[in-house]
């Protein structure tokens, strides 16, 4: 049972294409990707259509190279060059405000597709604390969505549902009391970005059901990782190889998007983009000075690590300025910087210098 | 005066002292019990100027690292405290600087308060972020969402609660209440200054050009600095007055003018002699950039009769805030009323919300205009991202094209 539930979120992430076209052709039902995870999923779903997130393809990425300088990073190139090429199975693109790279990449988007899915910018503010940015955010999702009632609170409560139960999963893990690895919480991050929700719920509750043996000891040292999106199974998988066990993953395409929940008890829409602007902050998001610093260093006090992995992808301006002060707010705790140019990707160099650096801890 | 022999500018003089009276102020700033505030180069001074604090930009510090060449140091310094070396150079040099790399003038005085506006970019929020951990001061962010297709009433509502809790911010910081009367005093002057620094930088419409893009990246100092202060208006009135004095005496920028060009993006600091003979071998004249113009983009929003209900349908509405469609047909625009023969774009690695969509705006031009189009690839601050031969062999070559298109015009 657990390994074809696991094959199954495999085929899901390896066969994005044809996972959305079938649910399509099964629901008839639109499509709309989105390229930040500070887009609401569940107004997409109140709306009756399936949110999808956008990921980058791997290189080469021949359009988007014809609009984009050398210097501009794999994650928006590759969500350019997706686009550009036209394959997917979708209705419209909802960009959200988030680094200057993305907010270029909507504009190439919008002037260089005009016969392509509709595409949408969701105003996000950048700054997430605050009675200001909240009204304003509230105001823009308002102004967003056209939404009924009964299928707004459908919506929040199964997407409440799949968080909690993500968590769950993951705190489980992380307490040995649930036995899944860092691989296949990848996948399970992964497809929970692709999949109909309802589906998903159904395979997270299989999951949380499974038989999870006594409670056991950390295997080996414990490790976060932090970073933006970073797609390649690798990491994780060499990782445990290496005898380290994989704490949390605080990546864009990891636990970060999940770690929020919307109360049901508000004004619906308002308490979304609390929940949002609440939400495990993003480097490219303003909360306070010491914003990242103080939800790294949460995670590592609840957690206790013996060591941060940081992927830091090429190009990327706000996890590059990130880094100094977040490897040095954490106070003695080894540190790995691994350089990130395609997300895709983990090279040799990068386990190599992995696998050193589970050793010494 | 023939047009053939090449006259200084002579205001330059009086911009170097009125800056140099300026930074002894801000060095200054403790004993006279006034407070320092940084500021991003897009950013509202009128509201600091109102309650009498010291703007500081370190952006324009940043200019003067690349003048002085000191860029690439500055880079390699931030770089070793862990920085990586592609982020911006502005960011990277101001770092290290503050870390106590010593700049072309020391170090900046230190702030009081950091104010950061994010209608130029997205990096100016890290960057200060760092910046109000170091020095351990409040930092004020004034969130200006990008203008993609246009500005909707919603975000005006937003940035305009932002500059209510900005005047508060700055109220609680100096201690005492928010003068809105100053601040409309301080604002009549920032937009005569700007109507000014617009007419300086329109007498480059007339043939051959008095002053070029090179000598408005110098003269812009003030229009960002001090704007709303009454030396900017007299200094631009003067520099106006010259201008036009030398297009009466038939004095230009360029002894002989063949082609006008337009630059886009920042100026490569540290080669802007460098570059400016390159052109001038040719007979080319940089009669406009999109750069300087900037600091008077948005007149046409403000109000000077009621300014501080304007502060948000400008400062949300600034070039670099809108998407890439509309700043191609400002583009157009400037090549249209500049009467210019190619344009000249800098493919700033510091810069990305500038560079990307370079290549869009490139097609848009030829498209439209018919002109000439050169791409730079360099850096604003940073030598080590400056080839000289392969970028003078580009110019070369760029030239030798608009010289064809010439001729072919002129047959």
């Amino acid at each position: 049972m657990r390994k074809e539930i696991f094959e199954h979120l495999r085929w899901v992430i390896e066969n994005r294409e044809e996972y959305i076209h079938r649910w399509r052709r099964r629901t008839h039902r639109p499509v709309v990707a989105y390229t930040c995870s500070y887009v609401p999923e569940e107004l997409i779903w109140a709306q009756g259509s399936l949110g999808i997130r956008l990921f980058p393809v791997p290189p080469p990425t021949y359009r988007a190279d014809g609009l984009l300088q050398p210097y501009c990073c794999l994650c928006g190139k590759g969500i350019l060059e997706v686009l550009l090429r036209g394959g997917m199975d979708i209705d419209g693109v909802i960009f959200s405000n988030t680094c200057d790279t993305m907010q270029r990449i909507s504009d190439l988007y919008r002037v260089s597709c005009k016969n392509g899915p509709w595409c949408r910018d969701l105003m996000v503010p950048c700054r997430v604390e605050g009675e200001v940015p909240l009204s304003y955010f509230t105001q823009v999702l308002t102004e967003s969505f056209e939404l009924e009632e009964d299928a707004l609170y459908e919506a929040l409560s199964l997407y409440n549902r799949s968080r909690e139960l993500i968590r769950e999963i993951n705190n489980r893990r992380i307490q040995g009391t649930l036995e899944i690895s860092a691989y296949e919480m990848h996948l399970l991050y992964i497809s929970g970005m692709t999949m109909a929700p309802d589906e998903w719920v159904e395979i997270l509750e299989e999951i949380r059901g499974m038989p999870g043996g006594g409670k056991r000891a950390r295997q080996g040292p414990g490790i976060i990782v932090v970073g933006s999106i970073y797609l390649c199974p690798h990491l994780a998988v060499m990782a445990e190889d290496a005898g380290a066990q994989v704490l949390y993953m605080d990546l864009c395409s990891g636990m970060r998007p999940y770690e929020r929940r919307v109360e049901l008890e508000g004004e619906p829409v308002e308490e979304i983009a609390r929940s949002l602007l609440g939400r495990a902050i993003c480097a490219a998001k303003y909360r306070n000075i010491q914003g990242r610093i103080a939800h790294i260093k949460r995670i590592c006090k609840d957690l206790s690590p013996d060591g941060v992995v940081f992927l830091l992808p090429k190009f990327c301006d706000p996890h590059c300025f990130d880094y100094p002060d977040l490897a040095l707010g954490l106070e003695g705790l080894p540190v790995l910087l691994l350089e990130v140019e395609d997300p895709w990707r983990f090279s040799a160099q990068h386990r190599t210098r992995l696998e050193a650096f589970i050793e010494m801890l | 005066m023939s047009e053939h022999i090449h006259v200084p500018i002579r205001a330059k003089k009086r911009m170097k002292e009125i800056m140099t009276h300026y930074f002894l102020e801000a060095f200054d700033a403790r004993n006279q019990g006034k407070k320092v505030a940084w500021i991003t180069s897009g950013g509202p001074v009128e509201p600091l100027l109102a309650m009498d604090i010291i703007p500081i930009y370190p952006e324009n510090h940043g200019a003067m690292i690349g003048a002085a060449k000191m860029g690439e140091e500055m880079c390699r310094a931030a770089e070793e405290m862990g920085y990586c070396g592609d982020l911006c150079s502005y960011a990277l040099s101001d770092i290290a600087c503050s870390r106590g790399k010593q700049g072309p003038i020391g170090m900046l005085p230190p702030p009081d308060m950091l104010i950061c506006c994010n209608n130029i970019c997205s990096t100016v929020v890290k960057w200060y972020e760092i910046q109000a951990r170091y020095f351990k001061v409040p930092l004020f962010v004034l969130d200006c969402p990008m203008n993609h297709e246009g500005f909707s009433p919603v975000v005006e509502a937003y940035i305009e609660r932002q500059f209510e809790e900005f005047f508060h911010f700055l109220s609680q910081i100096c201690g005492r209440p928010f003068s809105r009367e100053r601040l409309e005093e301080v604002g009549r002057l920032s937009y005569k200054a700007q109507l000014l620094w617009q007419r300086v930088l329109d007498t480059t419409t007339h043939s051959p050009a008095p002053m070029s893009a090179f000598d408005a990246f110098f003269h812009l100092a003030l229009i960002v600095t001090l704007r709303g202060r009454e030396v900017c208006v007299e200094y631009y009135s003067e520099l106006l007055q010259e201008m036009e004095e030398r297009i009466e005496k038939g004095i230009c920028a360029v002894p002989g003018e063949r082609f006008r060009l337009l630059w886009d993006n920042l100026p490569i600091w540290y080669n802007t002699r460098w570059l400016s003979e390159e052109f001038a071998r040719y007979g080319a004249t940089l009669v406009a950039d999109t750069y300087t113009s900037a600091w008077c983009s948005t007149l046409s929003y403000i109000d000077p009769s009621d300014f501080s209900s304007s502060l948000a349908r400008a400062y949300g509405r600034i070039y670099l805030n809108l998407g890439i469609d509309m700043m191609a047909e400002q583009v157009v625009d400037m090549i249209r009323r500049y009467n210019v023969d190619g344009l000249v774009m800098h493919s700033n690695r510091s810069c990305k919300p500038y560079s990307f969509g370079q290549y869009y705006i490139q097609d848009v031009v030829k498209e439209k205009t018919g002109i000439g189009v050169l791409i730079l690839e360099s850096d604003m601050l940073d030598q080590r991202n400056f080839t000289e031969a392969q970028i003078q062999s580009r110019i070369g070559a760029f030239m030798e094209l608009l010289e064809q298109q010439k001729q072919k015009r002129s047959t």
